[in-house]
């Protein structure tokens, strides 16, 4: 190879390949130029097209990664753009409105639904509260109300008296909404020794049996229930209940429809033949009704 | 479509007339395809010689990029055909006696009477375009490849073409403007003759021709090797020059009375036998002389071929030329161009046609150097592609381990 080499050098005539070849930068021609222009069109697009394709393959490997966490992402973006209250009482939306707490253009995924629950559920009126998100943009909040059975008055903590309801099950609230009609037709609860608790009071035990009571009354004998003003849990399980006409009327737990019939009956006659009020009438017997007549 | 093992080469001859460029798809070394093709009126260029360098390139970039869009792909070198009046050439011969004690013929001999034989220096101006080698002599006997062969003096010549170096170089540098890289130059006449005749007629000898508009190359073959290639500053343009003077015509003018009635020699009898000058029988048109047009052409005929006679000299053996002149080159279109030829050189005369495989359209002499640019281009990388493939046997790949080791 090295006598290759020494040969070849003994030959030091010019050769056109030592004419040095410079592919200048500079285009002269508008052909030259539109090649240049061609070809740096075609390398930026085929190089965009490599980036593209090669950050999509980046984005599907992350994504079937975390498919879970980037579905979640993908509509955390997206605002609430409708809130759908619904309820089977009386509660006004502008007051639900306003347990919702929801801010301004607030993602449906940044909502705390389970926040709403317990603030709405902390308010005695609701029963219970379901929080859906319904994708992509709407918020629905329904609403199972309390019924009230009975009425009464408590001392709050400044020393006012305020009317509170009562559910079935004892719960105690304010009563929100509700027509003034219906109220005043609520008899009051006495008897009763009322508990504190945070800023309500504790569910009262035995209202589900003055419930039925009253709601069998308000069906069967509305003539009755329109004069009922007091209904006591002084010696329950017996209910005491306080009329227009009768100052006592004890009812035990249970058949109370029967109970109702002899009440009914009594009333009935004593007004067409004594005419002469009643103190008391105790139905807690099985077989006979205790009257005491006021003389 | 691109074939996976395929490369691509293109081809460019920057001629006064025209530029044509050819883009070939060379398919597992062997066979060519010719992929693109693009041709473009020259300017900025007088025989052979690059004049206006922006317009030169301007002409020569549209005729590639047209190629290139035709072919589809971008091409990154390509072979340049090169020709023009400041060529020349000279003949140089060497002698070595054998150094092996048994008088047979080693590598070294043989690379030692080559250097000898291509040392003869050029002018610092001009600059070698090729080394043409002639047929090994050993003790007189002419072989085609003496190694290991038995003798005691070796001899080998080279006919050397060399040229203007700045001229060479504007070629190049019209194509590097391109963004292009010249791979090699060949000489137009070399190009052209490979394609216009065979490689029987060259081992029978033959000279090929080829007139263009500003210059006639020629390549002389004897024995199947090129002894003699070079360029004579006459070409079409004389012929179209000559009459417009002769016959105060414009240029337009002559060149289309050339193209239409011209003629080498002189058949026209009766001077009263005219042809129209435009041919359009409108306003300006009249009646030439077809005798007048004939005589004028005649004599640039004549001249041309002594002009060749004269610059091939001692070279020249018509004896030696058994396959005849072959005729190539726009200009050679001329009638009876080929008769003038064998009054002068003696020699029979044929005009060349293109080998069967060239598609119809290219197989006009106006694209015989393009075309021979790429069968040269298909010469080379055959090689290459043969050796890399011999490279790839067992012996091969142990070899490439020692030599990247």
């Amino acid at each position: 190879m090295k006598k290759k080499n020494a040969h070849k050098s003994t030959s030091k005539s010019p050769s056109w390949r030592d004419i040095r070849q410079t592919v200048s930068s500079k285009k002269i021609t508008v052909h030259a130029k539109k090649r240049f222009w061609k070809y740096l069109a075609k390398t930026l697009a085929a190089s965009a097209t490599v980036v593209g394709i090669g950050l999509g393959i980046v984005y599907l490997v992350s994504y079937f990664d975390s498919e879970k966490t980037s579905a979640v992402s993908l509509v955390e973006s997206t605002p609430i753009e409708e809130v759908i209250l619904l309820t089977d009482g009386v509660l006004p939306d502008e007051w639900i409105t306003k347990r919702l707490e929801l801010p301004d253009g607030v993602g449906l995924m940044e909502v705390d639904i389970e926040g709403i629950k317990n603030r709405l559920e902390a308010e005695g009126q609701v029963k219970s509260a379901v929080i859906t998100r319904d994708f992509p943009g709407t918020l629905v909040v329904s609403l199972h109300e309390q019924v009230p059975v009975i009425r009464l008055l408590a001392r709050s903590k400044n020393g006012q008296t305020q009317m509170m309801l009562v559910g079935k099950d004892g719960v105690v609230y304010k009563g929100q909404g509700y027509s003034r009609q219906l109220l005043r037709g609520l008899p009051f609860l006495d008897g009763v020794r009322l508990v504190r608790e945070g800023n309500g009071f504790k569910p009262i035990p035995g209202i589900d049996s003055i419930s039925d009571l009253l709601q069998l009354t308000r069906q069967e004998a509305p003539h009755l229930y329109s004069t009922w003003k007091t209904v006591s849990l002084k010696d329950s399980p017996r209910l005491t209940v306080k009329t227009k006409d009768v100052s006592e009327i004890v009812f035990e737990p249970g058949n109370f429809r029967r109970q109702l019939a002899k009440l009914d009956y009594i009333l009935d006659y004593y007004r067409r033949a004594a005419g002469e009020d009643m103190e008391r009438i105790d139905l807690s017997f099985r077989d006979q009704v205790a009257v005491e007549v006021e003389l | 479509m691109i074939h996976k093992r395929s490369k691509i080469i293109g081809a460019i001859e920057i001629g006064t007339a025209k530029v044509s460029v050819l883009i070939g798809e060379i398919t597992n070394g062997r066979s060519l395809n010719i992929i693109g093709m693009g041709s473009c009126s020259s300017s900025g260029v007088i025989k052979g010689d690059v004049v206006d360098f922006k317009a030169a390139s301007d002409c020569t970039h549209a005729a590639i990029l047209s190629a290139e869009e035709q072919a589809g792909v971008r091409i990154e070198g390509v072979y340049l055909a090169q020709t023009g009046a400041h060529l020349s050439g000279f003949y140089n011969e060497a002698g070595v006696t054998v150094s092996s004690a048994d008088n047979r013929v080693d590598f070294d001999d043989i690379e030692r009477v080559k250097s000898l034989a291509k040392a003869k220096q050029v002018t610092e101006d001009r600059t070698i375009i090729h080394h043409i080698r002639r047929p090994f002599r050993l003790d007189g006997r002419i072989e085609q490849n003496p190694e290991y062969m038995e003798g005691k003096k070796l001899e080998v010549g080279y006919w050397t073409v060399h040229g203007q170096a700045s001229k060479v170089s504007d070629h190049i540098h019209i194509v590097n403007g391109f963004s292009l890289h010249v791979d090699d130059i060949i000489l137009s006449s070399l190009a052209s003759g490979v394609i216009m005749s065979s490689p029987e007629e060259r081992r029978h000898g033959t000279l090929v021709v080829d007139i263009g508009r500003g210059t006639t190359d020629y390549a002389l073959y004897y024995d199947g090797h090129c002894y003699v290639a070079g360029v004579i500053p006459i070409g079409g343009d004389h012929f179209t020059n000559d009459l417009s003077i002769g016959l105060r015509l414009t240029t337009n003018q002559a060149e289309g009375l050339k193209v239409r009635s011209g003629k080498a020699l002189v058949k026209a009898q009766d001077k009263t036998e005219k042809t129209w000058l435009n041919g359009d029988l409108e306003i300006g048109d009249r009646q030439i002389s077809q005798k007048a047009i004939e005589q004028v052409l005649s004599a640039r005929a004549f001249e041309l071929f002594e002009v060749l006679k004269k610059s091939l000299g001692n070279h020249f053996r018509p004896e030696l030329l058994g396959s005849g002149i072959v005729l190539t080159g726009g200009s050679s279109r001329l009638p009876l161009m080929d008769e003038v030829s064998s009054q002068v050189m003696g020699v029979s005369t044929r005009i060349g046609e293109c080998p069967r495989w060239v598609m119809e359209e290219l197989a006009v002499p106006e694209f015989s150097t393009v075309l021979g640019l790429l069968n040269y281009g298909l010469s080379y990388h055959g090689e290459v592609s043969e050796k890399t493939q011999r490279s790839r046997g067992l012996l091969g790949r142990v070899k490439q381990i020692f030599a990247t080791a």
